[in-house]
């Protein structure tokens, strides 16, 4: 259909405006379906849950609607609604676990590590599909989604950094440490691995 | 390195996995709720408008404000100077 395929071609502020003027349902759907099944998959990571992480979907998605006169614009529309997720995933964590810790670097202090340390992402771009659902599953739910938004959805730091709400140099250590420790947890359970 | 993937990025193929997991059961589930929220929302937006305005005309009227008088020029209630007409 003409109309759809428009829509298609329309920006993300642009179809939110489209929403806010004509209050039509059908623009903010449009929204939804381009960002719901990435929004789930950040989810199903966190909460490990089908049925849960469809209902955080949801959730986020009317805290969007909601909240989008709000919007400010001076991210993108895809970072306020990452950020809207991470914060609505973490919430969860806190409240299911005892520990708060949400980042590996909170729980154990790392030992400082100079620029050429880092670990190549070619490391982690080379692992099967099977090896990284486990590295996933052992890392801290906040570097889980550092990571997934970096190799993921290929996110730069600055946005990473307005997603968790953290300075750029924070979380470039953040994102370090999580590399640091999804090696560890591979050498654990694979060997080791050469960089 | 040998990559394992067939040179597809692990983290697409994760990515592509909950996709069509989230697509064969709810997405369309998802996007029926939250339509009904979005009607419900306006919904309320229209009642709160609608009685917002009605309480306000009441209230006005409650207390004796009047409607202003038509054909009044601007400046008929500015104070003026004792040389002004």
């Amino acid at each position: 259909m003409a109309v759809s395929a428009q829509n298609k071609d329309l920006t993300d502020v642009e179809l939110m405006h489209l929403y806010l003027q004509s209050q039509n349902s059908f623009y903010f759907t449009q929204l939804y379906r381009r960002y719901a099944p990435k929004v789930y998959g950040k989810c199903i990571s966190i909460l490990k849950d089908h049925t849960e992480a469809q209902d955080a979907v949801q959730d986020i998605f009317v805290k969007v609607m909601l909240n989008l006169s709000g919007f400010n614009e001076k991210s993108q529309f895809s970072t306020w609604v990452y950020s809207i997720t991470f914060n609505y995933c973490m919430d969860v964590v806190r409240k299911r676990k005892k520990n708060k810790f949400l980042f590996s670097e909170d729980i154990e202090r790392a030992p400082d590590v100079a620029d050429e340390d880092e670990i190549p992402d070619s490391y982690f771009l080379d692992l099967s599909l099977p090896q990284l659902k486990e590295i996933l599953d052992e890392l801290p739910e906040g570097d889980r989604l550092v990571i997934l938004y970096k190799y993921q959805d290929d996110i730069s730091i600055k946005e990473i950094a307005e997603i968790i709400n953290k300075t750029e140099s924070a979380t470039k250590m953040k994102i370090k440490r999580a590399k640091m420790k999804a090696a560890e947890i591979f050498q654990r359970k694979f060997g080791k691995k050469e960089y | 390195m040998e990559n394992k993937n067939n040179g597809r990025n692990p983290f697409k193929s994760l990515e592509d996995e909950h996709i069509r997991m989230f697509e064969d059961d709810g997405l369309e589930r998802v996007a029926k709720n939250i339509e009904k929220r979005h009607d419900s929302a306006r919904f309320r937006g229209d009642v709160t408008e609608h009685f917002v305005a009605r309480a306000f005309k009441t209230l006005v009227d409650f207390v004796g404000g009047s409607n202003v008088p038509e054909n009044k020029k601007d400046d008929d209630d500015r104070p003026k100077a004792p040389n002004e007409r």
